[in-house]
């Protein structure tokens, strides 16, 4: 019951961020923060209703923001093996990941569906996904650890 | 080298689910229809009451301010008021002899159209909403449909491009995506309007070279294509650039709506083909 209280927080506090500052996606840092948990069952659930609700606001076709997270998410497993999943590094090299992804995954899918896209406003998405991703996920983390989690459910 | 290879493998995995996924999208919009449905839903629940507070707050200080100069607005209504009916009179006239007119000639109704009203509830939320686009308050229980036009009373905006039940996405004109029938309402000159992605400036593409057009003149829609109805205005020519070796004229309007400023709209829904009596007795020969 708590857990799903915070994730219902999360989705809601994503989408109030997402509105607030233009261009950022604050989703793909609260799916780390689940993957970092290692409850894959909980992170897939979490992960297809995010990428609907993304797909749902999106402009652009569908199949964008599945490719991007699953990029993200694969690169998050292989990095695993090298780092500390939950140092700063890390998240670091994540976000300059999905940063690369990102124009990947829409410069792809838009040449496959002949979509004509500003070009200008989709490199200052990518700078601002790589710049505030860290603090995104910095604020779910900060947030979950002090009001979330229970010591005897404490997994790091 | 086990690991190296498993990651390999679910590379391969992930990335063979994910075109199967995408081309099943794609051949049905199942997912597509989905997500329009569950999440502009799910955001507009979200984002409407934060939006209904801000815009009851913003009224209630713009009555304030609009109350002290009532007195003076109210005299130039009334004398506008006045003038307004004269004309209506005198339209009234008119479209009495063109329904005659259209009789005597046969010509099948033009198809008439219902105005819903509609408020912008957000403009482009998430990375991926990077085209010219807001969102309304209005969705398909409404009656709103993919293509519905939308319009503002001085011109054409744009069409639905996503709905769900209660909510729905509009492409502005001004979108590279974009594309208008339009017509001169002077020369007569057909084109079509094509967005480039700024609010202010947008470009008039197949204009004859030998076309009389000149600075200043109104485009509207021409009616062709089946998504606009006929006499919307949509934009005036700001600037035409000639080149010899090209045999058509380039031509730079801007959008006669401020597409930066909407808060209001309003979308059109076809009404259920109803032949007026006074025309259904008219036969096509």
């Amino acid at each position: 019951m708590r857990e799903t209280l915070w994730w219902a927080i999360v989705t809601i506090m994503g989408i109030v961020i997402e509105a607030s500052i233009k261009g950022i996606g604050a989703f793909l840092p609260a799916l780390i923060l689940s993957l970092q948990r290692e409850r894959r069952i909980e992170t897939f659930f979490l992960g297809v209703l995010w990428i609907i609700i993304q797909n749902g606001i999106s402009n652009l076709p569908f199949g964008i923001i599945s490719l991007w997270y699953l990029s993200v998410i694969l690169f998050f497993f292989w990095m695993k093996n090298y780092l500390a999943s939950t140092s700063i590094i890390f998240v670091s090299i994540i976000s300059l990941c999905s940063c690369i992804c990102y124009l990947i995954s829409i410069f792809a899918i838009s040449a496959l569906e002949e979509i004509i896209i500003p070009t200008h406003i989709i490199f200052q998405n990518a700078l601002k996904q790589l710049f505030l991703f860290p603090i995104i996920w910095k604020l779910y983390h900060f947030l979950y650890y002090k009001y979330f989690l229970k010591e005897d459910n404490a997994i790091f | 080298m086990k690991g190296f290879n498993s990651i390999i493998r679910a590379v391969l995995l992930a990335f063979f689910l994910y075109l199967v996924v995408f081309t099943w999208n794609w051949k049905t919009g199942v997912l597509d229809k989905i997500s329009s449905q569950v999440g502009l839903e799910f955001v507009g629940k979200i984002l409407y009451p934060g939006r209904w507070i801000e815009r009851n707050c913003c009224e209630l200080w713009k009555d304030y301010i609009a109350l002290r100069h009532v007195r003076e607005e109210n005299k130039l209504l009334e004398s506008e008021l006045k003038r307004l009916r004269l004309e209506q009179m005198s339209l009234q006239v008119k479209e009495r002899e063109w329904r005659r007119l259209i009789h005597l000639l046969h010509f099948s109704p033009l198809p008439s159209w219902n105005f819903l009203g509609a408020r912008v509830l957000f403009y482009g939320i998430g990375p991926t909403n990077v085209l010219n686009s807001f969102t309304i308050d209005r969705g398909s229980k409404g009656g709103v449909k993919k293509d519905s036009p939308v319009i503002l009373p001085s011109g054409l905006i744009g069409r639905v491009i996503k709905v769900s039940a209660h909510y729905a996405t509009v492409l502005l004109i001004s979108d590279s995506n974009s594309r208008v029938p339009v017509i001169a309402v002077k020369s007569r000159t057909r084109g079509i309007l094509q967005g480039e992605g700024s609010l202010s400036c947008m470009q008039v593409l197949y204009i004859p070279y030998t076309a009389p057009l000149k600075a200043g003149e109104l485009f509207v829609t021409s009616g062709l294509g089946g998504i606009f109805p006929k006499g919307i205005p949509v934009a005036r020519i700001k600037k035409i650039e000639e080149n010899p070796s090209s045999l058509f004229k380039k031509v730079i309007v801007t959008p006669v709506v401020d597409l930066a400023n909407i808060e209001e709209v309003f979308i059109l829904i076809p009404k259920r083909t109803q032949i007026p009596s006074s025309l259904s007795r008219g036969k096509r020969p």
